[in-house]
């Protein structure tokens, strides 16, 4: 069955107190850093705890990065990556978003299709939909808002 | 087991130890992330590959805490080019988290993940390839 998650042309919803913003070139030495301050903001927050959590989290994180840097923005000096960390009562999230022109739904590899297991790419949202809570893309694809519960 | 090669690439990225005919990779990084030293990685072990017909290939992860999912597709074509070449790759000493991930995304189905080196090492030595 091929994965199922949100996708919409539509902006994403308000997700919150804003905790940190950032903007970002789209070169993936950048990336390492954000993803360093985003890492170190989750454990102060308590809101990642011990090494296991930090090692998924950083795969999470360091996949929609590298998504949003290398597929979105084909790495172009012009465009910008925003990230942005977000708390509600009950969730926390993070939104990822390029300025690219997203995906198609389709194009996302099945993960039940044997041939899908050797291929080298297509494997980002079958580990974020296991390590979060929730999924989401907006704007087509161009902005990912991933979702966890509090506590 | 006694070494009769030891190769040091660029960075120490990882170590290559020959035991009989086993080719043993030691990954020396604990966090292999950022894409030139997975790319680098990847780069030196497909000359390896590409350099040892029926490559007997044991890659440990011992020393290896974290990995960013771009490792798993560098893998994926590793292990394709050693079965292009009809060689066995194993993995071997992975720690619990990151077992997680290669059974997340299925790839323990994929790859011949041994518990230990060890282990590895015993099942390469008592296995037979082909018929011969």
């Amino acid at each position: 069955m091929p994965l199922e998650f949100l996708h919409t042309p539509e902006p994403p919803p308000d997700l919150g107190k804003p905790l940190l913003e950032m903007v970002l070139p789209s070169q993936l030495p950048e990336k390492d850093v954000a993803l360093n301050k985003l890492l170190v903001f989750l454990q102060e927050r308590r809101f990642i705890r011990g090494d296991d959590e930090e090692m998924k989290l950083r795969l999470v994180l360091d996949e929609a990065l590298v998504n949003a840097i290398k597929h979105g923005n084909k790495f172009s000096e012009r465009k910008k990556v925003l990230a942005g960390l977000y708390e509600s009562p009950t969730h926390w999230s993070l939104r990822i978003q390029d300025e690219g022109e997203g995906f198609k739904p389709s194009d996302v590899p099945d993960p039940d299709d044997p041939e899908s297991l050797l291929l080298e790419h297509g494997r980002g949202i079958v580990l974020m939909k296991s390590i979060m809570d929730d999924v989401r893309y907006y704007r087509n694809g161009s902005c990912l808002v991933l979702l966890r519960k509090k506590g | 087991m006694t070494p009769v090669m030891s190769i040091d690439p660029k960075k120490n990225h990882f170590m290559v130890e020959v035991s009989g005919e086993v080719t043993c990779v030691f990954l020396s990084d604990a966090r292999i992330l950022d894409e030139t030293t997975v790319k680098t990685i990847a780069e030196e072990l497909m000359r390896l590959v590409d350099n040892t017909f029926k490559i007997k290939l044991l890659i440990d992860f011992s020393n290896v805490e974290y990995l960013s999912s771009a490792v798993l597709g560098k893998l994926v074509a590793i292990h394709k080019k050693v079965q292009e070449g009809k060689g066995h790759m194993k993995l071997a000493a992975i720690k619990p988290a990151i077992k997680e991930v290669f059974k997340i995304t299925k790839l323990d189905k994929v790859f011949d993940i041994c518990d230990t080196h060890h282990i590895a090492m015993t099942s390469f030595q008592t296995k037979r390839f082909g018929l011969f």
